[in-house]
């Protein structure tokens, strides 16, 4: 029986790639694809799903959702991705048109239809977190909840203290860590460094010389540049098919651990920051106060550390041959 | 014959102009009342019920003065006992956006309404999401809704997130909350504010003018004993209830130090129901949800403008001020005994 995926996204061109990776793989039913105002406005987000999901034949129902964060100013990220969040090649509208329902009722639907559900979020986190406000009861029905979003060791990619998703709707965010999800942090980190699509592995991609792998690269050429601009580091970076990578395959990530998490949204300076309960004192005397809410969802998070970059590089490939 | 028919087809116009602005002027206003009730929250409902200006389109019901389970209890029972099934009463958000929630039995007695027990309901809760109803309704009466949010605005919050396009089609939105005089919580925040401030910031900066009426006026807008013995000389079932509560809330008030009861929920369908019975001004409203000190508070730009502060070098120099949109009209004063007598003569005998 195959497993059932949400994918809730902004999609862009890492996006389009994790898209890719799940529509592909075989024993994954993708039973939903949601959008958010995040990398790009949520009406391109929907179309390049759309678009996306098009490419790889698939005819899974897309539904538009949150135009903006809850109470921030929404801040897109098409200096990264390009305009149209997937690098500027003028791809054709897609045939196809998003669902008339709102992506947070079918957020809901979906997870109540399906018990044990897989969601994959790779985006700033307002649908989910409207969806448990609306119906706080879906939490305790969903298998697992990779989030692709923080930084929770170090820099991030907006500030030095917090990453993209989180930074965009720190509100949102914090509501969907506190609120009994079994969250698993994929962090911005895990995409640097080993684990960059770098030339030669471009050049294996490449040669496949399929409409997939051609797009797959082709529509990162835009973050390809930011990402060398941003921290020096040549290739392509992938955070969002990372995430989904673990959510096909737990075993991608090598060394995890589980912590009270906390997201930060009283300060300025480190809006948006994932803050990590290593040492395990959330629940002593001196924070306990401030930790409350964390305490009170009694889960911990399952922060992911280091992931297999060889056989996260095999899985990408096998998606795109 | 020319002349006649130009007559006939003016005076046509002319009847049919009467007509409709006189309908336009006698129609009820359709609300929608959010509301925690809650013992001032009940005498709003009431009031609103039983005033011809308005028409109570649905209740819906949010985590306050009491959890949402009790408010919706208590919403059924209100319309039960003014046997107003009619009206829509359905459930809302479960918990503030992003904390704990903060309950006031203190204020209202344990179960919200002074510990009266009204009869069992005979009303159904209608099971659609309140902040869905709200946006349902908007459509369905697109610039005639006015929202009358009584309590935290986590509703609104949640209803203007999902769809942002009912800020333009609502006809008005009364809220009771904030202050900006100091609060009624601590010494920045109002209670409805400070239970969930970050949907307050949502609901004031959604692009809609909202009418605010806070503590601190309503704090000016007491019952007495007098208006209570008005109310204690006429019978009637919404009569002897809102008697009974009123009863409890002065004399938990005056155990505080007022020398009577805010009528803060009440006030904001008073004003509702008739605009002159404040003094509204025009500002921009924020919401502090970050101070240690300060969180939940309503901060107000009386001024209309910031100052435009410039770096020179090491240092920022003032040039001149950058003007800010006023958000709201914020009421600052109240015609306090016109009210009053309102309040007491549209219950009396009911």
């Amino acid at each position: 029986m195959p497993r059932t995926f949400l994918i809730d996204t902004d999609t862009a061109s890492d996006d389009a790639v994790a898209l890719i990776m799940a529509l592909r793989a075989p024993d994954v039913r993708v039973a939903a694809i949601t959008t958010v105002a995040g990398n790009v406005n949520v009406q391109q987000a929907t179309r390049n799903a759309l678009y996306t999901a098009e490419l790889c034949g698939a005819d899974v129902p897309v539904y538009a959702g949150a135009e903006k964060p809850l109470l921030r100013a929404y801040t897109n990220a098409t200096w990264f991705h390009g305009r149209d969040g997937l690098g500027d090649h003028n791809y054709p509208p897609p045939r196809r048109f998003p669902e008339k329902l709102h992506a947070v009722d079918a957020i809901i639907d979906t997870i109540e239809e399906n018990p044990g559900l897989v969601i994959i979020t790779l985006a700033p986190l307002t649908n989910l977190a409207l969806a448990l406000a609306t119906k706080p009861e879906i939490a305790a029905k969903v298998g697992r909840c990779v989030v692709m979003g923080g930084a929770p060791c170090c820099e991030g990619n907006v500030t030095p203290a917090a990453e993209y998703n989180i930074w965009v709707d720190p509100e949102a965010a914090r509501m969907v860590m506190l609120s009994g999800l079994p969250v698993e942090l994929i962090g911005w980190q895990l995409s640097r460094g080993e684990a960059v699509v770098n030339e030669s592995d471009i050049g294996i991609i490449q040669r496949f010389n399929t409409p997939l792998a051609r797009f797959a690269i082709e529509c990162n050429s835009h973050a390809r540049h930011a990402y060398k601009v941003q921290t020096g580091e040549d290739g392509i970076s992938l955070p969002d098919p990372i995430a989904m990578c673990v959510a096909l395959e737990p075993s991608i990530g090598t060394e995890w651990s589980e912590h009270y998490l906390e997201v930060e949204t009283q300060s300025e300076l480190t809006r948006g920051m994932t803050v990590v309960d290593r040492l395990n004192v959330a629940g002593d005397d001196r924070n306990r106060a401030v930790w409350e809410l964390a305490l009170h969802a009694d889960r911990k998070a399952k922060v992911c550390w280091k992931i297999d970059t060889k056989r996260w590089k095999d899985y990408l490939s096998a998606a795109l041959r | 014959m020319k002349q006649f028919r130009v007559l006939f087809i003016l005076t046509l116009v002319f009847v049919f102009v009467c007509m409709t602005s006189g309908f336009a002027q006698g129609a009820p206003k359709r609300v929608i009342i959010d509301t925690d009730p809650g013992t001032d929250d009940a005498m709003a409902i009431i009031l609103a019920l039983n005033s011809p200006e308005l028409h109570v389109e649905a209740l819906t019901v949010v985590p306050g003065n009491v959890d949402g389970r009790q408010g919706l209890e208590n919403a059924l029972k209100i319309v039960s006992l003014a046997g107003r099934c009619d009206i829509t009463v359905a459930g809302g958000a479960q918990h503030p956006l992003n904390q704990k929630l903060i309950t006031a039995q203190f204020w209202h007695g344990k179960n919200g309404l002074a510990g009266v027990e009204l009869p069992p309901t005979k009303c159904k809760a209608d099971p659609r999401f309140g902040p869905d109803l709200i946006i349902e309704m908007v459509h369905k009466y697109p610039h005639e809704i006015t929202l009358i949010p009584v309590g935290p605005l986590t509703n609104i919050a949640l209803a203007v997130s999902k769809d942002p396009s009912i800020a333009g089609l609502v006809k008005d939105i009364v809220i009771m909350g904030g202050s900006i005089t100091g609060g009624n919580v601590n010494g920045a925040a109002e209670a409805n504010i400070y239970n969930d401030p970050e949907a307050a910031q949502i609901v004031f900066n959604a692009g809609w003018m909202v009418t605010m009426v806070g503590s601190d006026v309503g704090e000016r807008t007491l019952i007495t004993r007098k208006y209570l013995t008005q109310l204690q000389s006429t019978h009637g079932p919404q009569n002897d209830f809102i008697a009974k509560i009123a009863d409890f809330y002065l004399n938990r008030s005056e155990k505080s130090g007022y020398s009577g009861a805010a009528m803060y929920d009440p006030l904001a369908v008073g004003i509702a129901l008739d605009a002159t019975l404040g003094t509204l001004k025009e500002m921009h409203v924020d919401v502090e949800t970050k101070g240690e000190f300060t969180r939940g508070e309503t901060v107000a730009n009386r001024m209309g403008s910031s100052e435009n502060n410039v770096l020179h070098g090491d240092h920022y120099e003032i040039e001149g001020t950058v003007g800010l949109k006023p958000n709201a009209r914020v009421c600052v004063a109240s015609d306090a005994d016109r009210f009053l007598q309102l309040f007491v003569e549209r219950v009396r005998g009911k």
